[in-house]
């Protein structure tokens, strides 16, 4: 039945290969940029002689849990964003986040959806690999401007996902609490972000880790009133039959695609907090409570045995509520991040950690394929004889050197070999280049990686037309056809004779269209006005033509009101062809067109083809037109794709 | 301990006392925010005490056939048209094809045997396409289309011959000399409110058409919004439109090829035009003024009417009859000018339009699902019988 189409799965096997093949495409591209920056940086080394040693320092220890923790949970995320259904299913999930939210709320995160509904596949692939070059920037970069770009960049990439993605991690909405994720678990991503920028003398006192933890302490404090405000469900397991707002949210995940084992548990833990609702917020509110207490205590006290306690107290909590409750976050396919208890425990361990600033041996921690490729690969410079051995870059548990405290100094570098002279302006940034420790190329080439998400993203987002892929996932993609087209004669909506063949010379878009279709065959009219539009000069090579598709309503008056109706009348390449029914049913029959009327006030029940015919008359493509649920992101992937097939036939691609 | 919070300490301790209480409160205002829009967002439209809607669902009659407009199913609904044509004791489903009828189905009956339904747009369809037929629906032709949407009355097309008016969704009055083929504006929104017949009324929302007298004369009924009561207007090419005073004044329920339907102070009145028997020349000066109208005495009821139509065809010497169903199942009709309201028994359930039976009988058309029921009330009878079962092959999907 025609306009029956939902739209586009998330499992569409058009949409997740595409995906896969940007995926793939594009991870070749982030190899080759870290081999090229490998290549270049040793190369230079060689050149100039310059290989200095990447002298060893204690970084913070406070500092360096959050950087690894959130470096890694970044490259987390942005590897669940590479699974196969994002691409197809993020737009639900964007737009399920602001349910409850206010208006203004609802419409930036439709916003996004849209945006990625347009460009689904620019999308999907850019947050894999913004979130994997922000990841892995921040567990290269040590420290310096390069810690603090990549911080910077964990900051803004983290509000945009929160304040789009996340709707503010809802808390505008009802139902806020933090053992489903409140404040949202991307804001900590921000918040460590922002702690990472903070000047390293700031690691060096206990200053900074006292509050780190009074901040996690009041932030406890706080939601543990949310959690025991009366009248927000969370005291009831069941109010009146139905499930209380806790246990509303545990059940909600147990339909979550998830290993057995786990959906036991997570089924289970729901089935006793709906019989025991009040005794299981009374242990969350306790709880949070006292962790918040402890936190807030330790920090005023400076007491970092109560502080140690309190943090394996809130991290039993934390995992407790990230198993039972969020069910880990990130299963069912469509999970982008692992929810909020697991930044939230890397928060305050780093807050621990700073009360006992005692700075740890840190190098780069540069995998060691990479080192074991550097040295057996004869990319290390020749040693002159006498010549000490550089130290080995990067490898975790090296000797350490304790230095003084602040900043180390830059290491001593080998005076560089006089190489072929280079301009000036070009000898300090190569020899900037060559004197860099290999984590700060390994920065770079991860700031590259960032730029290969983001840079399809900003070109795709000024494209106001969707891509076609949607339309192809929801219509299958053309079929190929070689056959000439039948001739025939009917009659225009200017009552002029119009056949088939007069038409040589130009690409023909042939369609078939109800002139009183009360959904699809409008917006196939629609798509069709704005594929023209598409095409710009090529238009005056293309002919747009519908036949009337209805046994009933045929009359050059039901026409023309077509074509007022859907401003095709003043569209100077449209012909809308009638004739007798014999005539029309004849041509239906040509193209594989069936028209029904059906009884009891149904309308005419037609399948949709269109089809492209070459200046030559020979059909070339036949294309499964369904509009789908003719939103916009469809209609608009639907328009590209009808002037991408027509251009095609012109022998050209957009 | 300390006892009392002085220094560096204390100034750490009073600032994080203030700290705490600031996100407490913050936190109790989030909360209380949470719950205000949780509840703001439960409250449900104030509850109100509403007047149910004129239906489009109808009956009328030709010189042979009774035809029921029926609506079937729900979200979306589905508008049947079904005819008990001459000598038949059973009814038919002829809807027109070709079209989706979700927006409902206005009727009007033409010379003879004819039927014209006008197919209310719906969805993405933003113009009326009209059929008739004049085999009792066994075939169908197309006319029309009506640029806009056709108003949501039942009154709001007529035919006369080849002549075709209708009131658009917007106010419009259009007509038509050729059966629809090509229309003309008579009356664009606003322009009856604003001639001298109108002023006194303020705006006029026109709701049905009928034709007068003579084939050129073209009646339009509504309601004045100064006072609420009914307005009638007649139009002719010589004298534009000019305003009709009728015997009885009151709200319009219902217009009708030479009948009329008011809700007076007393209670429902049925006029008919003095010498307007359907297909009957009359001398071309005739025009209808207040004393052409014949009243009826008033049917003392205050529920409002939730549909009516026309009983008995109209023949050269008798304009028909006029039915009324109200809420509960109440339902009245009357036969033609001189005579008297008839309450009829308790209509049976999912009652939704009577119609003409065989003989002299009233038919009740009940609707339940795809499932339409007719019950016949033989003539001074008290008890409704069930005459005949119809299952409609509603194409449930189809239309959206």
């Amino acid at each position: 039945m025609p306009g029956m189409n939902s739209g586009p799965s998330p499992a569409s096997p058009i949409l997740v290969s595409a995906f896969r093949s940007a995926l793939l495409h594009q991870s070749l591209i982030v190899a080759l940029i870290f081999f090229l920056a490998l290549i270049a940086w040793a190369a230079i080394r060689a050149a100039t002689g310059s290989h200095p040693a990447d002298a060893a320092w204690r970084e913070p220890r406070g500092r360096k849990a959050l950087r690894i923790g959130f470096g890694l949970l970044w490259l987390f995320d942005g590897l669940l964003q590479a699974q196969p259904q994002m691409a197809g299913g993020m737009p639900s999930q964007l737009t399920a986040t602001a349910d409850g939210s206010p208006a203004w709320v609802a419409d930036m995160v439709n916003w996004g959806a849209n945006l990625w509904s347009y460009h689904p596949i620019a999308a999907a692939a850019s947050a894999v690999w913004i979130q994997v070059g922000i990841g892995l920037w921040l567990i290269f970069a040590v420290r310096g401007w390069s810690l603090r770009l990549a911080a910077l960049s964990s900051v803004a990439w983290g509000l945009i996902v929160w304040s789009f993605g996340e709707a503010f991690g809802a808390i505008l909405a009802p139902g806020l609490t933090v053992l489903f994720g409140a404040p949202g678990g991307v804001l900590l991503y921000v918040v460590a972000g922002a702690l990472l920028m903070l000047p390293l003398r700031s690691w060096e006192r206990p200053r900074l880790g006292r509050l780190i933890l009074a901040g996690s302490g009041v932030f406890f404090l706080g939601m543990a009133l949310l959690q025991a405000w009366p009248g927000r469900g969370f005291w009831q397991g069941a109010i009146d039959g139905q499930p209380g707002s806790l246990t509303a949210m545990i059940q909600s995940m147990e339909g979550t695609p998830q290993p057995h084992a786990l959906e036991v548990l997570v089924s289970g833990f729901g089935n006793f907090t709906a019989s025991h609702g009040f005794a299981v917020n009374l242990v969350a509110v306790i709880a949070l409570a006292a962790v918040g207490t402890a936190f807030c205590v330790s920090a005023a006290r400076a007491d970092a045995r109560l502080a140690r306690i309190a943090v394996i107290a809130a991290a039993v909590f934390c995992l407790a509520d990230w198993v039972l409750v969020e069910d880990l976050g990130f299963l069912g396919g469509l999970g982008t991040d692992p929810n909020s208890m697991i930044p939230l425990i890397l928060l305050f361990t780093s807050g621990y950690l700073g009360l006992t600033p005692e700075r740890e041996a840190s190098r780069a921690k540069i995998p060691l394929t990479v080192v074991i490729a550097v040295r057996y690969l004869r990319l290390t410079p020749v040693r002159e004889a006498g010549q000490a051995e550089p130290s080995a870059p990067g490898i975790a548990g090296a000797s350490d050197t304790t230095v003084p405290a602040g900043e180390p100094e830059p290491a001593p570098t080998s005076p560089p070999a006089e190489g072929p002279g280079l301009p000036p302006w070009l000898a300090g940034p190569v020899r900037a280049f060559a004197g860099a420790p290999l984590r700060v190329i390994a920065g770079i080439a991860a700031l590259g990686v960032i730029i290969v998400g983001a840079a399809p993203m900003a070109f795709a987002a000024v494209n106001k037309t969707a891509d076609p892929i949607t339309a192809e996932a929801i219509a299958g993609t053309n079929g190929q056809l070689d056959t000439p087209a039948p001739n025939f004669t009917l009659t225009s909506q200017s009552g002029r004779q119009v056949s088939l063949a007069s038409l040589r010379g130009k690409v023909v878009l042939l369609a078939f269209l109800d002139p009183v279709c009360t959904t699809d065959c409008p917006v196939i009219a629609a798509e069709m006005r704005v594929a023209d539009t598409l095409l710009g000069s090529k238009a005056r090579d293309t002919e747009l033509v519908a036949v009337v598709a209805n046994p009933t309503y045929t009359s050059l008056a039901y026409t023309r009101a077509f074509d007022l109706q859907d401003g095709l009348n003043t569209v100077p390449n449209w012909l809308y062809l009638t004739g007798s029914v014999n005539q029309l049913a004849t041509v239906w029959h040509y193209f594989g067109i069936e028209v029904e009327d059906l009884p009891a006030g149904a309308m005419v029940a037609h399948n949709d083809i269109a089809y492209v015919i070459n200046a030559e008359g020979v059909v070339q493509q036949e294309i499964n037109d369904d509009p789908g649920p003719a939103t916009g992101v469809t209609q608009s992937s639907f328009a590209t794709l009808l002037a991408d097939s027509v251009l095609q036939s012109m022998g050209q691609n957009q | 301990m300390t006892p009392t919070p002085t220094g560096r300490r204390g100034q750490v301790r009073r600032g994080a006392l203030v700290t705490a209480v600031a996100v407490i409160a913050s936190s109790a205002a989030l909360a209380a925010c949470a719950s205000a829009s949780s509840s703001s967002s439960a409250a449900g439209d104030p509850a109100a005490a509403r007047v149910p809607a004129v239906s489009l669902a109808t009956s009328l009659s030709t010189a042979t056939d009774s035809w029921a407009i029926v609506p079937m199913t729900a979200n979306p609904t589905f508008w049947e048209v079904f005819v008990r044509p001459a000598k038949s004791a059973t009814w038919q489903l002829v809807t027109p094809p070709g079209v989706a009828d979700n927006g409902g189905l206005v009727a009007a009956s033409g010379n003879g045997r004819s039927l014209t339904v006008a197919v209310r747009p719906s969805q993405d369809l933003e113009f009326t396409p009209l059929a008739s037929t004049a085999d009792a629906g066994a075939s169908w032709s197309t006319g029309g289309p009506l640029s806009a949407d056709v108003a949501a009355s039942p009154g709001a097309l007529a035919v006369s011959g080849s002549e075709l008016a209708a009131v658009l969704g917007n106010g419009t009055i259009e007509a038509s000399s050729d059966a629809g083929s090509t229309w003309r504006t008579l009356a664009k929104p606003g322009a009856i409110a604003a001639s001298a017949a109108g002023k006194q009324c303020g705006t006029v929302g026109v709701t049905s058409v009928s034709f007068g007298p003579l084939p050129t004369e073209v009646l339009a009924a509504g309601s004045c919004r100064a006072s609420g009561t009914g307005a009638f207007f007649d139009y002719s090419p010589a004298d534009g439109w000019q305003r009709l005073s009728l015997p009885v004044s009151g709200q319009l329920v219902r217009l009708g090829p030479g009948t009329e339907l008011v809700r007076a102070k007393a209670g429902l009145t049925a006029m008919w035009l003095f010498g307007w028997y359907a297909y009957a020349p009359l001398q071309p000066s005739s025009q209808p003024s207040s004393a052409a109208w014949t009243a009826s005495a008033p049917l003392p009821v205050t529920s409002p009417v939730i549909a009516s139509g026309g009983l008995g065809g109209a023949t050269a010497t008798s304009p028909g009859g006029l039915w009324v169903l109200m809420p509960g199942g109440q339902a009245a009709t009357i036969g033609g000018p001189g005579q008297r309201w008839l309450l009829l028994p308790p209509t049976p359930a999912h009652t939704s339009v009577l119609a003409s039976g065989p003989g002299n009988a009233v038919d009740a058309l009940a609707v339940s699902g795809s499932t339409l029921t007719v019950w016949q009330l033989d003539r001074g009878s008290t008890i409704w019988t069930k005459a005949q079962t119809l299952s409609v092959p509603i194409q449930l999907g189809s239309s959206s």
